[in-house]
Parts: structure tokens; C-alpha cells; sequence
């Protein structure tokens, strides 16, 4: 015991007064009070633009997000709206019925900025996604169909009726594919960001 | 297969839709979808479209005017269109904005909100013939940003399709009920049971996701300017 009380005093010493160092606590504390002054003075450095974000045509309940570091998403305004932003976030078109847009950040720039955006339809990717899993699902059927072996006792017409039956379930499927793929594509929400006049 | 489709995307049939509450009733403009004005600032009443519909052997002309009451309600009348006979019919009046402001709730993809105004899109159709409209009306409700009290937007389930999937799940139980349990079916409980389970569980399934349709509340966010 007496010689862990004098090792503790020892380092003690040896961190506070013994060789003239800091504290260990108050080191670490002007350690991130630094940091945390660093961080703090390149936000304020940097710019913060205000940008008029619109949605002109939207489904659902859009609004729009921010995500500053790790945090989660979060609403900034229900849109259309007008606020100064930090151009160190990243932002998102989202909401209730609406198809998340591409996460964008805003261009470094003290000028008056402007998000345009186009709100795409849950509904109609869910339908996009259904008929293109659907229609490749319906394809591969008519390719089975086509390679599965002829019966050695079927007819001509039945060989040909079987070929028709593949080529018609691949045309199908290709067909709601196609459509599926389109709906995916045309669902999706857009995000222009440009200086405002 | 359009079935098939409707039936696996069963719970994702949703209704957005937007209405805007108005301050001043007056600023409120109708115009026709090409911008001509129907029913600028304190005009009372406007020409919204003239034309003509078949009545089974005959073509009936019709005219649609935009009114503008005392209290700021704007409707749309058409006499013609209300005496529509077989096989089409008619609508006599369609209220655009009431006494109170408020505004026809409309697709919300069709409301557009910009710093100067907001512009409501309506499809009209007076006159619906068997699955085309024979007097459709594409006309602009515009209102100025500074009259604007707020658009509130609302999302909800198609409660229509909800109550279809619980009557086709309702049927399935009883189908499955009369399978397992009718005297006249033949077998024994154990043999029918798997049949009656075949029906009953997709009945089931599917009536679970209507009532889910029907009682889910809807979703509504308000924008202010």
C-alpha cells in the first residue's frame, strides 16, 4: 500500500509539478476546446448562402433534408422555402410520398443560390420495380419454356405451338421490362442547383 | 397480369392531394390551360368553353361559364352538361373555390407553389361518356403568393382499393368456410381442410392489407409563405 500511495504522488508528480507539465485533464481539455474552436471558426469562415429551394410539381409531402457529419437526415423546411444553408451539409429532397433525390451539396458561394427540384412517385417506382423483376421473371419462363426438351411423340403443331408460347412469354416479359425500367427511371427525383439570377 | 401486378402491390396505392386556403377571394384568376383569362380580377363571370357532346343519335352543344358569387366562390356551370342523357352523363356544377377560400383539392402533382403565386391545374369533366370524357375542362386556378394563407398537402391510402381487398378477403373466409365446413362438399374435414386453407390464407393476407388501407389516418403537412 505505502508503495502504490507513492506511486500514485509520483506520477502525479511527475504530470503536474514534478518536470513543470499540464495537467493531464487540462491538456486534453485545451485539446479539444482547440478543436473545437477550429471546427467552429471554419463554419463561421464559411459561406452560407441563401437559397430559394422549389419543388414546382411533387407528389406526396416534400420537403427538404439535411445531414451535417454522421448525423441522420433531418427536415430543414417544408418546400418551397427560402434559408441561408451551409455549403459543409448535404442535402436531399425527400418526404411523405416522395422519392428520396440524390444526396447534393451547395456549391461554395456567398451569391444567392436556387434548388430546383422535380418530385419523383413512390407508386410508380414500386410499378417499375414489379414489372421489371416481373417481366425478367416472365422472360426466363419462355426461355425454359424453349429449352425445355420436345416430347418424342409430339406433333409438329405442338412443337410449334411451344415455340410460340416462348417467344410470346419473352416478348412479354421483355416488353414489362422495358416499361418497368422506364417507370424506375422517370420516378426518380431530380435536383438542380444553380445561381440565381 | 395487370391483376397480379395490382395484387402484389397491394399496399402501396396512395392519394396525394393539395388544397389551397385562400385570404382574399377577389385576387383569385381562372384562366383556360393556353393562359387566356376567364375570370381576371373582379370579373364576375367568364366563358370557360363552348363545344359539343353526343346524346346517343345527336350532338347536344354545351357552354361552361366560370361565376364568381359575392363571397368570392368561383364555380363552373354548364345547363347543357347537367341535362346529359344516355349514354352519357352529366355534371351541372363544379365548385373551384368557396365562400371560405378554400380551393378544390386537386392532385398534388398538379398544385405548383413559387415565390410569385400558386397555379392549381384541374381536369375537368362535365360530361363523362363510357370511360372518355366528352366535355373535359383543363383550366388554371392561379393565386397570387401574398393572398396565399396556406396549401396543405395530404397523403392517404386509396381507401376505394382497401375496401375492394377486404370484400375480396371477406369471400375468401367464407368460401374457405363453406369448403371446410359445408355439409353438402364432399370428404372429411381433413381432407377439405387444405383446400379451404389455400383459399383462406391469400384471403387473409389480402384482407389484412385492406383494412390496413382502410384504417390507416392520412398524412398532411401545411406550407405557410
Amino acid at each position: 500500500m505505502p508503495s502504490l500511495s507513492h506511486d500514485r504522488r509520483g506520477r502525479r508528480g511527475a504530470l503536474s509539478r514534478g518536470r513543470g507539465h499540464l495537467p493531464r485533464w487540462l491538456l486534453a481539455g485545451v485539446v479539444i476546446a482547440s478543436r473545437l474552436t477550429a471546427v467552429t471558426l471554419s463554419r463561421a469562415d464559411e459561406p452560407r448562402p441563401v437559397v430559394d429551394v422549389s419543388v414546382l410539381r411533387s407528389p406526396g409531402l416534400p420537403v427538404l433534408e439535411q445531414r451535417s457529419g454522421d448525423a441522420g437526415w433531418r427536415t430543414a423546411c417544408v418546400v418551397p422555402c427560402t434559408l441561408r444553408l451551409s455549403v459543409a451539409d448535404e442535402y436531399r429532397i425527400g418526404g411523405d410520398g416522395v422519392v428520396d433525390s440524390s444526396p447534393f451539396r451547395l456549391p461554395a458561394t456567398d451569391e444567392h443560390l436556387r434548388v430546383e427540384a422535380r418530385g419523383g412517385s413512390p407508386l410508380l417506382r414500386d410499378v417499375g420495380t414489379l414489372l421489371a423483376v416481373g417481366g425478367m421473371a416472365f422472360a426466363a419462363g419462355g426461355g425454359a419454356i424453349l429449352l425445355l426438351p420436345d416430347d418424342a411423340n409430339a406433333s409438329s403443331d405442338a412443337r410449334s405451338s411451344k415455340v410460340v408460347v416462348g417467344i410470346g412469354f419473352i416478348a412479354m416479359g421483355l416488353l414489362a421490362t422495358t416499361v418497368g425500367v422506364l417507370a424506375r427511371l422517370f420516378s426518380d427525383t431530380s435536383v438542380r442547383v444553380s445561381v440565381a439570377p | 397480369m395487370a391483376v397480379a401486378l395490382a395484387l402484389s402491390c397491394a399496399g402501396c396505392f396512395e392519394v396525394s392531394t393539395a388544397e389551397v386556403r385562400v385570404r382574399d377571394t377577389s385576387a383569385v384568376t381562372l384562366e383556360s390551360r393556353d393562359g387566356t383569362d376567364v375570370l381576371p380580377v373582379g370579373a364576375p363571370e367568364g366563358v370557360v368553353g363552348r363545344g359539343e357532346y353526343w346524346e346517343m343519335l345527336s350532338r347536344v352543344p354545351y357552354e361552361v361559364r366560370a361565376r364568381r358569387d359575392a363571397a368570392g366562390a368561383i364555380e363552373l356551370r354548364c345547363d347543357a352538361c347537367a341535362a346529359a342523357e344516355f349514354p352519357v352523363s352529366g355534371t351541372g356544377v363544379i365548385g373551384l373555390l368557396d365562400g371560405q377560400g378554400r380551393t378544390r383539392a386537386a392532385p398534388s402533382w398538379s398544385v405548383a407553389v413559387d415565390s410569385t403565386r400558386v397555379v392549381v391545374d384541374y381536369e375537368l369533366c362535365m360530361v363523362q361518356g363510357h370511360r372518355t370524357c366528352a366535355a373535359d375542362l383543363p383550366v388554371r386556378l392561379t393565386v397570387p403568393a401574398r393572398d396565399v394563407a396556406e396549401v396543405r398537402r395530404r397523403i392517404e391510402p386509396l381507401r376505394l382499393w382497401g375496401y375492394a381487398l377486404l370484400a375480396f378477403g371477406a369471400a375468401s373466409v367464407a368460401a374457405a368456410t363453406y369448403v371446410m365446413l359445408a355439409p353438402g362438399v364432399g370428404g372429411s374435414f381433413a381432407e377439405r381442410a387444405p383446400w379451404g386453407g389455400a383459399v383462406l390464407a391469400p384471403g387473409l393476407v389480402l384482407g389484412g392489407i385492406g383494412l390496413w388501407e382502410v384504417l390507416t389516418p392520412a398524412r398532411e403537412q401545411i406550407w405557410t409563405p
